[in-house]
């Protein structure tokens, strides 16, 4: 059984022509299907883009421009295949447009919709958000690297975790955030495979 | 080659490949099934993915006019159900949200149970293409007796169950329909041609980055305006692949003078002309940051902004010149 790493690079695809101008199938070309094929099932992300824009109501704005504290409760959803074997979890937050704000901070964890039962209980994944403070207001937001995603304050970068009943459910990241203004969930489902020998000679 | 998935098919690996070998049975059978997997499934998922928390959607009356619309990608003639969810409430006796497909011409209501942090519905909504890959979801909320309540709005497209069953995905055909995959038998190239189709339709079906609508007035259907004071009105953030072509698409009308929708990073204006009917019009890139960086650390793309000037003088205009109702961005 080997392990078998695939890369969320796109690969070239060969093109028809090679396949066509010949009456087999050659084991070039045959590795570049290979290829192929496994990016295109092997790696598969959920792009869940949380908008934290809000309506206000009784006026023509289509956001409101003041700061918002978004310490309400939110819900991001997504729906696993029946391959997915761990999920991926990453947060990608903009700050307030104060300049020298406090840099976001994002608590989450992941539940299962159907029972509200949650993955992993117990763990608070994220707080205190890598940031920097940016004066080009108004032309930019602040925006600030990746949260972390393990134990409290522990770790920077996105969590990977591992799925097993959760396949083919819909799951939601519960989450709650201070002192940012825009906040991206992003999730992508990985599946990690085995193989065995597979060509005879 | 399975009906379904229950359990996942091996990968196949490339350097295992040599030439004048034969493929054997369990080589080519996993090739297959991860072809018809990844046809099936690519694109499908949550696509519409919105909430409004600090200022929800309240409604009170029979019935609203049309209050959002979204633009969702219909992927292949087989990807033809979107299943909604909602997070509602009732101001005092009931109040429910109800969605419509424009070309389907299907709809779906999702009743409050007046728990608002409690995702709704799951009702199947079919879909159909308009002619351009994309259907165009509505959606108008009802309140007697007290408001009628929209928290969130969750939309996903079903992936296909059992593709085998449908004759094409696209341009893409699952293998193992018709003649079967020999093992230990040379391949042909016209099942090699197949599989190279498969892996381009794979790469071509449309996945949605962003989905966003705002609301509508209520009472006289307007279409919200963009102010003239407006500052950068919207942070959309998106991931994109790297080099991969995307679409962002407005739908908007113009007003008082000509004008440009800016968006920031990438940088690239559309310009709408005074007056303008409504209509979606769409911005395409497909150039990597000039300094081959992207933005974000995880190798995507950020609309940090997207504002508007006047077309004329490149400035904040003084007027109001833009109603905007809805932004998708889509990619392969």
């Amino acid at each position: 059984m080997t392990a078998v790493v695939v890369t969320p690079i796109p690969v070239s695809a060969p093109a028809v022509e090679q396949v066509a101008a010949l009456v087999l199938v050659t084991g070039g070309v045959m590795a570049h299907i290979i290829r192929g094929t496994q990016h295109l099932a092997a790696f598969r992300v959920l792009r869940v883009t949380q908008h934290q824009l809000d309506y206000d109501e009784g006026s023509d704005l289509l956001v409101d421009q003041s700061p918002q504290g978004l310490s309400s409760t939110n819900w991001s959803y997504f729906r696993t295949t029946s391959r997915a074997r761990r999920l991926w979890v990453g947060f990608w937050a903009q700050g307030t447009y104060a300049s020298g704000g406090d840099a976001p901070t994002i608590e989450a964890r992941i539940i299962r919709v159907s029972d509200g039962t949650e993955i992993d209980p117990g763990v608070i994944w994220s707080r205190g958000l890598v940031g920097h403070a940016d004066d080009t207001f108004p032309l930019m937001f602040l925006h600030t690297g990746w949260a972390s995603v393990d134990a409290p304050g522990a770790q920077t970068g996105p969590r990977l975790f591992d799925l097993d009943e959760e396949q083919d459910e819909l799951l939601a990241v519960e989450w709650t955030c201070t002192d940012a203004r825009l906040v991206r969930v992003t999730l992508a489902e990985v599946f990690e495979a085995t193989t065995t020998a597979a060509f005879a000679p | 080659m399975a009906l379904d998935y229950s359990t996942p098919p091996d990968l196949p690996v490339a350097s295992d490949v040599l030439p004048t070998q034969y493929i054997a049975e369990g080589a080519i059978d996993d090739i297959a099934n991860c072809q018809n997997y990844a046809l099936a499934h690519i694109g499908t998922g949550v696509v519409i993915q919105q909430e409004w928390p600090e200022d929800p959607i309240q409604y009170t009356g029979a019935l609203s006019g049309v209050l959002t619309k979204w633009r969702v990608p219909v992927i292949t003639g087989q990807h033809v159900v979107l299943r909604l969810h909602a997070r509602l409430d009732h101001a005092v006796t009931a109040g429910d949200v109800r969605f419509y497909s424009a070309t389907a011409a299907d709809s779906v209501t999702i009743a409050s149970i007046g728990d608002p942090t409690s995702l709704e519905g799951g009702l199947d909504l079919d879909i159909d293409d308009s002619g351009d890959g994309f259907e165009y979801i509505t959606m108008k909320v009802s309140g007697t007796d007290g408001a009628g309540i929209v928290y969130q709005v969750v939309g996903e497209i079903i992936a296909v169950a059992s593709p085998l069953a449908a004759a094409a995905l696209g341009d893409g055909e699952p293998l193992g329909r018709g003649a079967s995959l020999a093992p230990d038998r040379a391949l042909d190239a016209g099942r090699g041609a197949r599989m190279v189709r498969n892996i381009a339709q794979g790469n071509d079906q449309t996945r949605t980055m962003a989905c966003w609508s705002t609301v509508r007035t209520a009472d006289s259907g307007n279409i919200p305006t963009w102010p003239s004071y407006g500052l950068r009105a919207i942070g959309l953030s998106a991931n994109r692949g790297v080099a991969a072509e995307y679409t962002a698409a407005f739908l908007c009308s113009g007003k008082a003078a000509d004008a440009d929708i800016y968006v920031d990073d990438p940088q690239r204006t559309l310009t709408v002309a005074a007056a303008a009917a409504e209509d979606w019009r769409t911005l395409t890139d497909t150039q990597a940051r000039p300094d081959g960086a992207l933005t974000s650390p995880d190798g995507s793309m950020v609309l940090r902004h997207i504002d508007v000037r006047d077309a004329a003088t490149n400035s904040v205009p003084a007027t109001t010149v833009v109603g905007l109702l809805a932004v998708t961005v889509t990619g392969p």
